[in-house]
């Protein structure tokens, strides 16, 4: 029974961790502009950060490391410090955006500017990182997550072609703007393998003592949690082909543009839960991020870390986050645009992926760490075809940046 | 059974404070190691900065072809459209209209000017999406000021203006 609630609660997390604004501006414009077509890219992505998660899970159960402590320890410092700094870039950048998805979730529920909400924002998610357990912050804000589950009841409510959303989930060619839909595709998968998702997952799974017994948890968590959360983002690209492309909106280029996805569907109740799901789905990523840059470092660097130790025993591990959320509430607090920010920290996310994901194939097949439960014939495959996915996508992220990006 | 190798995250109990000739030995060797880490770490440098540029590059990208000037015109000015229609009925707050409403007019503008600095074909376009903007500030005024009747009127004007940036942007619309 006790098993079976903290599978429920981690399902929950999953969602919790897997919709923030990436996922939902991306899911958003890829709606208004291709309809059903970009279905795919949500699915790939999901299977691709399943298999990810329980590799990252199953790794911290047996081995007792996180997947960054593992990469410095086996691979040396000089090899660490590449998939350091690019997760670093990417980590603050992915984290400004959050905190400016929360900024505008302030400013469509007080009518107060973005720019001043960014300070306060990166403060309260301070002091909840501060004063805060890990348990509480983990499954608190997830719990509160779960109004994000208002984007399905609205797909639903609003009478699909399910034929057509059946047929949107097989790759196909664009018929119009295909530089723009290749970059929507990428941005999708930038926002659905976050690197921080599956690093955050495996020191989570340390903050909460996992072990051996805890495999066939992690693995229903991974499959079930993710796939509920790529639901929800398959919701938001069914909302935003039904209301905002039936409309004729078929440019999401503006973040005021998004709370109309739902009021169509639940009248002003859909503004006040389009504001709750951003607000709370950035909030739980930007402390997610917040805690998973002082895990990088402090792993990274060998110090004490441990979100569920007072302050003073791990200074140096609370200064990080302490720093990167001040740091990154500064873009926003000058006034760049967080949905333009997003859009562009998804698609760098993705052409960083090979640096994350190429230790995995390594330390998943490692014995002196994973013992017996190293990666079998399919996990390897998965592996090796999310790696070639992440050279394709470094390779073509910055052009289609050029010519596909708004 | 123990794990293979120790966990990270420990507490901060038993670690000894090294004394001060050890830290200043460790000051040395720090200077050496960084100049070490420095070197391994250029290319890192050097490869990151050049993303960088070509980011900042591709951010700044901003020329657009008419087509899409156009069509960004188009789903501002049915976002207006939308967004008076949510005021009118109660379903959108007065603030949220507002900037909305103030956002698009800006977006349009800012389309018109691109469109006439890129092409001078595009005059047809360019007065719809003039009159678009001009709407648009119109349903402001009238949500700001509460008044449902200037709302609608405005709205009305932005049908209007709608059909004609269809029509002036059909010629130039590529063929799917």
């Amino acid at each position: 029974m006790k098993k079976l609630i903290e599978i429920s609660l981690g399902i929950v997390t999953s969602v919790g961790g897997f919709l923030e604004v990436g996922s939902m501006a991306t899911a958003a414009q890829a709606g208004a502009t291709f309809g059903f077509q970009l279905i795919w890219a949500i699915l790939l992505g999901t299977i691709c950060i399943i298999f990810l998660v329980e590799m990252a899970g199953r790794f911290a159960a047996v081995s007792h490391h996180t997947i960054i402590d593992a990469i410095r320890e086996r691979f040396g410092f000089n090899a660490f410090l590449w998939p350091l700094l690019a997760t670093l870039l990417v980590n603050f950048l992915v984290m400004s955006a959050e905190i400016g998805g929360v900024a505008i979730a302030a400013e469509f529920a007080t009518g107060i500017g973005f720019q001043w909400w960014a300070l306060p924002v990166a403060f309260l998610t301070w002091l909840l990182l501060w004063k805060g357990t890990f348990g509480f912050i983990e499954k608190g804000v997830a719990i509160l997550g779960l109004v994000t589950l208002c984007f399905v009841v609205a797909a639903v409510m609003l009478k699909p072609d399910w034929e057509a959303v059946a047929a949107g989930a097989i790759p196909s060619l664009p018929g119009h703007d295909a530089a723009n839909y290749w970059f929507m595709a990428v941005s999708i998968l930038g926002a659905s393998i976050s690197p921080y998702l599956f690093t955050f997952y495996s020191s989570g799974a340390i903050e909460d003592k996992w072990d051996k017994t805890y495999l066939g948890a992690n693995r229903a968590i991974a499959g079930l949690g993710m796939t509920f959360g790529g639901t929800i983002s398959v919701g938001v690209l069914i909302v935003a082909a039904l209301v905002l492309g039936a409309h004729g909106i078929n440019q999401v280029e503006d973040y005021h543009q998004l709370p109309l996805m739902l009021i169509p569907v639940f009248g002003f109740w859909g503004f006040v839960l389009f504001v709750a799901s951003l607000a709370i789905a950035c909030f739980g990523a930007a402390l997610e991020i917040g805690l998973q840059q002082a895990y990088l470092v402090a792993q990274g660097f060998g110090w004490t870390w441990g979100e569920d130790l007072k302050p003073r025993q791990d200074p140096a591990f609370c200064g990080v986050y302490t720093l990167s959320l001040l740091l990154a509430a500064i873009p926003i607090t000058l006034g760049l645009d967080p949905l333009k920010l997003t859009i562009f920290s998804m698609a760098l996310t993705a052409a960083s992926l090979p640096l994350t994901v190429v230790p995995f194939l390594f330390l998943l097949n490692d014995e002196r760490y994973v013992g017996e439960h190293r990666n079998g014939v399919i996990s390897n495959a998965a592996v090796i075809f999310i790696i070639a996915l992440g050279f394709v996508l470094a390779v073509v992220s910055i052009p289609l940046q050029i010519f596909g990006g708004s | 059974m123990s794990p293979l190798f120790p966990v990270r995250c420990r507490s901060a109990e038993g670690r000894n404070a090294p004394n001060s000739k050890s830290r200043h030995a460790d000051a040395i060797r720090g200077k050496g190691w960084a100049a070490e880490k420095w070197r391994t770490a250029r290319p890192l440098a050097e490869g990151v900065a050049l993303l960088l540029v070509l980011l900042g590059l591709a951010a700044c990208s901003s020329s657009q072809p008419i087509e899409k000037q156009s069509a960004l015109a188009a789903s501002a000015g049915q976002t207006a459209t939308m967004v008076v229609d949510a005021w009118a009925s109660g379903a959108a707050p007065t603030a949220y209209a507002s900037a909305t409403l103030q956002s698009m007019a800006e977006s349009l503008a800012a389309a018109g000017r691109q469109i006439q600095s890129d092409n001078s074909q595009g005059r047809a376009v360019v007065t719809a999406i003039g009159q678009l903007s001009a709407a648009t500030r119109q349903a402001q005024a009238g949500v700001e000021a509460g008044n449902p009747r200037q709302a609608s009127q405005a709205q009305h004007d932005l049908r209007m203006a709608a059909a004609d940036l269809e029509a002036a942007a059909k010629p130039i619309a590529p063929k799917s």
